[in-house]
């Protein structure tokens, strides 16, 4: 819901609020479109430089908006295509219940409060990783020759790297990521390799946390307890 | 870091787990993970062993868990739960590429004389806690030593018994590992053994667990 201006019906208020969730689908999947087609064409120096340009550009697209519109409301509908996407994974049944749990208390709590968006983006890393670890123990790493599996599992660790502030390895990770999801590995380990990375590594990831994903679905429940010695 | 050789004990497992089926969403713990996930980029980027205990270890935990699961038995259980547990195991040991190292004799006869430097020890009770705090990770350490790799743990009992072992027992020092956000002691034991005349020359990380 937006503030209500006085000089706004309740109408306007809605057809607002609509407008500007269409013009930033339109701002974050058009960047996010013309990432991919750029990125299968690149070479290593220039993927980076690609998307620090679209970065740059999705940048300038938000500010747009936020002149537009005003930035609290650009912000907690950023929030909102999170949680839309999030919603579509729970759906799938791309999330276990943990996670399904937090995702949907946070699409409950109706306050709009930016301590809420900074959880949000917190969360989302291991979000991204647990969808990336399902969808690999589900069989889906491959869809219609993307690695879906790959993209979230490095997508998860580049906002790991944002919340802990290195925006320089995130950047590395977002283009590797791109890079993946493509099958343009070679590409993909080279990106990785100066964070100490590699599809080797994101794939003995996706194995082991792939057979916790398991272990969560025969209902085996490990707790802090468990890592003691003793065996129960 | 550059080494090359982890040896894994169940409980780094179980925290990975914990990493990534996660109930606690407090930032500390969110925080822990974070850093842990990046430490385990290191540990998965070398060749990973395991004992043949640990694996025992590590199946019967999941046994357990599995014998009082809120869910209805597999459907594909087959012959037994044993049997089950341990195909699961080992399609993971498999599909990781885990080298599992048997516990034989030679193993034991190094656990033996070890076992035997510390029991040559003054102060009973500390003696007592330091023997059960190594109990069946002296078996790990024993192999770390022979495959020259490093032991990966998170045991405090084990944490407690090596930061405690008199100097003039067993030459073992311990020191902390910078570059991650939380403790990680790096220890190093040197053990001359009479018997075989040779020495074993061990490493074991010892990450301090979740709070």
């Amino acid at each position: 819901m937006l503030k209500t201006e006085a000089n706004l019906t309740q109408t306007d208020v809605l057809d607002m609020d609509k407008r500007l969730l269409g013009d930033l689908y339109r701002v974050l999947f058009g960047n996010a479109a013309d990432a991919i087609i750029r990125i299968s064409e690149c070479n290593s120096v220039e993927c980076v430089n690609d998307i620090v340009d679209i970065i740059r550009s999705t940048n300038i697209d938000l500010d747009y908006l936020i002149g537009k519109y005003g930035q609290d409301e650009v912000i907690y509908k950023v929030l909102q295509v999170f949680q839309a996407f999030f919603s579509f994974l729970i759906e799938h049944g791309l999330l276990n219940t943990e996670y399904k749990n937090l995702v949907k208390k946070n699409l409950n709590s109706r306050g709009k409060s930016m301590k809420n968006v900074h959880y949000m983006i917190e969360m989302a890393g291991s979000i991204l990783m647990n969808a990336a670890c399902r969808i690999h123990y589900l069989g889906l790493s491959r869809v219609g020759g993307y690695a879906v599996d790959r993209y979230l599992l490095i997508l998860s660790r580049a906002m790991d790297a944002l919340t802990m502030e290195q925006t320089n390895k995130a950047i590395r990770l977002l283009t590797a990521a791109e890079l993946a999801l493509i099958g343009r590995d070679k590409e993909a380990d080279e990106m990785l390799k100066p964070i100490n990375l590699s599809l080797y590594i994101i794939d003995r990831h996706l194995t082991l946390c792939s057979f916790m994903e398991k272990l969560h679905d025969l209902g085996i429940i490990f707790t802090e307890e468990d890592l003691g010695k003793d065996v129960v | 870091m550059s080494i090359k050789k982890y040896l894994l004990d169940t409980n780094i497992l179980i925290d990975y787990y914990l990493c990534s089926n996660n109930e606690d969403f407090s930032e500390g713990n969110m925080g822990f993970c974070r850093s842990f996930k990046g430490f385990m980029d290191y540990v998965l980027s070398a060749e990973l062993l395991m004992s043949d205990v640990s694996i025992r270890e590590f199946v019967l935990k999941l046994i357990h868990k599995m014998a009082i699961t809120p869910l209805p038995p597999p459907d594909n259980l087959g012959k037994s739960l044993v049997t089950y547990a341990d195909n699961l195991v080992n399609q993971l040991i498999n599909e990781l590429n885990v080298n599992v190292l048997d516990t034989d004799k030679n193993t034991l006869r190094t656990i033996y004389e070890l076992a035997q430097l510390i029991r040559g020890m003054q102060r009973r009770k500390l003696k007592k806690r330091i023997l059960r705090g190594l109990d069946r990770d002296a078996i790990n350490i024993v192999h770390a030593g022979y495959n020259e790799a490093t032991l990966l743990t998170e045991d405090e009992n084990l944490i407690y018994a090596l930061m405690n072992i008199p100097t003039d027992v067993l030459n073992i020092s311990c020191k902390p590992h910078n570059g991650f956000d939380f403790k990680i002691n790096n220890c190093h034991m040197i053990a001359h053994l009479t018997t075989s005349g040779s020495s074993l020359n061990a490493s074991v990380l010892l990450i301090s667990p979740q709070q």
